[in-house]
């Protein structure tokens, strides 16, 4: 977590998977100040997207904490700004859409994760992760 | 039917692995959540298709629903039992596998949220590609299992 699932109508070549996903995970860690450590993004293609887009980002984040609707805004403009410039889409062609999941209903790296901002404590107790 | 949908990297397990898996998975499911029926589908990520840490690498990802109201204590119990049992047929480490468990509303809409996002073409698009995937997985590997992307 986080999750993200990158829509497409069409195959995107490896070289804009890479630049997406690595763009995907640094936007969300430096808005969020959540570690990269477990940005994970998936990539389908082949999906025949509403309003002619030709790319939607499905993002499982966490909430609560201090995620503020301000962060998520940022977050969502700035993912947003990062599929169209490595995908080379127009502005209309992207979406997105997040589903806000409970951190403690998820567990990772053999813990359960935890509130958005209390990352550091978490990670000096698992310390694998660093 | 409920419904568990796990994620894991192509050629990455075997199906006696995968056949294991499912068992330990619905055993677990029916010990800490709920006696209803599970239906597992595997959903096989090709190398190129996820990355993980800036990696062409994916954890294994197991989504499953809940009840309304579940509890946390038994939430965490069946995260660790699944971890223990998991990490112990696959060999991976806990930093491979990511478990979610959510309460059933929000599980569904994560299971319709790609259709959502289709126009009535490409859901019935969708649907057909899924079909013809479980069905053949089911018949040659004994188990449900489905590419996510359709033109590769």
């Amino acid at each position: 977590m986080p999750l993200y699932t990158v829509l497409t109508k069409r195959n995107l070549s490896a070289s804009k998977k890479k630049s997406i996903s690595d763009g995907i995970v640094k936007v969300h860690s430096k808005v969020t100040g959540a570690p990269p450590v477990f940005g994970t993004v998936l990539f389908m293609s082949g999906y025949r997207l509403k309003k002619n887009q030709e790319a939607m980002i499905l993002g499982s984040i966490r909430i609560g904490g201090n995620r503020s609707q301000q962060i998520i805004d940022e977050l969502k403009n700035k993912l947003i700004h990062v599929v169209i410039h490595f995908g080379q889409f127009n502005t209309a062609q992207v979406g997105l859409d997040f589903i806000g999941i409970k951190a403690s209903w998820v567990y990772e790296g053999g813990m359960v994760l935890p509130d958005p901002g209390d990352e550091d404590t978490w990670l000096a107790n698992n310390p694998n992760h660093h | 039917m409920e419904k568990v949908v796990i994620s894991i990297k192509a050629e990455q397990f075997s199906s006696q692995q995968i056949k294991s898996l499912e068992q330990v998975v619905i055993q677990n499911y029916k010990t800490f959540i709920s006696k209803n029926n599970v239906l597992i589908l595997w959903n096989i990520v090709s190398e190129a298709n996820g990355f993980s840490n800036f990696k062409p690498h994916i954890p294994s990802i197991i989504n499953m629903g809940c009840p309304i109201g579940f509890s946390q204590e038994k939430r965490v119990q069946m995260f660790e039992q699944c971890t223990k049992d998991w990490t112990s047929i696959t060999g991976q480490r806990s930093d491979e596998l990511l478990i979610s468990i959510i309460e059933q509303p929000l599980f569904k809409e994560f299971l319709d949220r790609n259709a959502n996002q289709l126009t009535q073409y490409g859901k019935l698009r969708l649907r057909l590609h899924l079909l013809k995937e479980l069905i053949s997985s089911k018949i040659s590997t004994g188990y449900y299992s489905f590419n996510s992307s359709i033109n590769n």
